[in-house]
């Protein structure tokens, strides 16, 4: 947490088991990306799963670096610590991540476009001569596994942790499934003799690649702007912080408003309106419905010098 | 599961070709091949190499003589020819729009180096997969 060295002990055991399964993540990753980089051939559909899945890697490292930056405690040119790394790094990767599904997706509309018959030749192998497209199928098929076996053990851990970093990259583990079976479609359709099958293949690849960069961007600047705590996967806000709202309001029922931000996966609340009590202290802040550990700071702004929200 | 099934039914014929070549050639028992401007020895080998082919075929060699590559990957590309065996370079720009089989032999010229390689439609696979089994059997060689 913030000041303090480490992670709050609650979630400690959780957090070793994210970077465990992380650490997974990236060798798994590793080994679907060299078997599809071998494979790859000039199909459309597998360069564009290739990208995908070589991106894949970088949530994965990004959880790892920003779990142990969240570990730090506050220093002289950081007084609140590290909780935001992780959305600074998933910004980085969002743009990423966006800009290089776009140009896939055009190069796949181009692709389709201008009817590119893509060719796939053949390897000698023991004396027999196997079509390529048959290693991309196999390859691609290899590659639908392990996102789908560790995105649903990151499901419980990312709602667990609170962490949407852990909890997009489940939903695109788990999403990812889809993107092989595009693949496989695509190559496999092309061996039919349907040069239509791989762009368009490609084209659902790289949509799904956007499409999970707009959502990462979106979580990520909603917490760089000072957001509310939202739910995992929405916009809403989040029943802890709306338990916790209530509490404090119910404490300080003369507070003008009270504000909630997100840093990370804590929680800073701030009364407006009202004088901080003498005896006030966070540990004995009794908040039904949201874990201790999650909130980071209640901090208090006698007189509202800035324009509160209308809701 | 349905894909794979249509996958394990079809698996005689795949991978197929995009504009049928192969199914052409074994209809009409005619395989129409392009030579390039070569020098003897190496139209003598492009020669063995397409009569290899045309065995594998059951076809006879309806052959077109003398024309520029641009001229002759046109034809390819109007599927007037099956076929075309000429010298390309190994950074040709042409690459990427046909499909260029390895070389059946190769010379250096300055600091380039042209292979005489059989040349066939892009994304005609099987005809594509015949080609490169015969070029590795020594095809005519």
């Amino acid at each position: 947490m913030t000041e303090a060295i480490g992670h709050p002990a609650q979630i400690e055991q959780d957090i070793r088991a994210v970077r465990r399964l992380e650490w997974w993540n990236i060798a798994w990753s590793v080994s679907i990306v060299t078997v599809m980089g071998l494979a790859m051939g000039s199909s459309q559909a597998m360069k564009t799963a290739w990208v995908e899945d070589t991106l894949g890697l970088v949530p994965p490292i990004v959880i790892l670096i920003a779990t142990s930056y969240e570990a730090r405690s506050a220093d002289a040119r950081f007084h609140y610590g590290y909780d935001r790394v992780n959305s600074l790094g998933f910004l980085v990767a969002a743009v990423a991540l966006g800009g290089v599904g776009l140009f896939l997706l055009r190069d796949s509309v181009v692709a389709l476009w201008e009817q590119e018959h893509v060719t796939v030749g053949s390897v000698r192998m023991l004396g027999h001569d196997i079509w390529l497209g048959w290693f991309m199928l196999a390859a691609q098929a290899y590659a639908t596994i392990p996102p789908l076996i560790i995105g649903r053990r990151e499901l419980p851990l990312a709602e667990r942790l609170r962490d949407k970093l852990v909890h997009t990259d489940a939903l695109m583990n788990k999403a990812n499934w889809q993107t092989g079976v595009a693949g496989l479609l695509g190559v496999g359709g092309l061996g039919f003799g349907l040069w239509w099958a791989d762009p368009i293949a490609a084209i659902a690849i790289s949509g799904s690649i956007v499409w999970d960069a707009w959502n990462a961007l979106k979580i990520a600047t909603a917490e760089l702007v000072d957001g509310i705590p939202r739910e995992l996967g929405n916009s809403k806000l989040s029943p802890e912080a709306q338990a916790l709202a209530r509490a404090l309001e119910e404490q300080f029922p003369l507070a003008e408003k009270v504000l909630l931000r997100e840093t990370g996966r804590y929680i800073r609340a701030e009364v407006v309106g009202v004088r901080p009590p003498e005896d006030f202290a966070l540990d004995n802040l009794d908040v039904a419905g949201c874990d201790r550990w999650r909130i980071d700071s209640v901090s208090f702004r006698p007189t509202a010098n800035r324009t509160a929200p209308s809701e | 599961m349905l894909f794979a099934l249509a996958l394990l039914q079809g698996c005689s014929a795949y991978p197929r070709d995009i504009e049928g070549t192969s199914e052409r050639i074994a209809q009409s028992h005619e395989l129409h091949v392009g030579y390039g401007k070569l020098a003897p020895p190496l139209r003598a080998r492009a020669e063995r190499f397409v009569q290899a082919v045309a065995a594998t075929c059951d076809a006879r060699v309806v052959a077109e003589d003398g024309q520029s590559n641009e001229a002759m990957f046109a034809l390819l590309d109007d599927n007037k020819l099956d076929l075309v065996m000429t010298e390309v370079a190994a950074d040709s720009p042409w690459l990427s729009e046909v499909a260029v089989i390895e070389p059946l032999a190769r010379r250096q010229i300055g600091n380039r180096e042209l292979g005489l390689s059989a040349v066939a439609r892009n994304g005609e696979n099987r005809w594509i997969v015949r080609l490169e089994s015969q070029v590795r059997a020594g095809g005519g060689a």
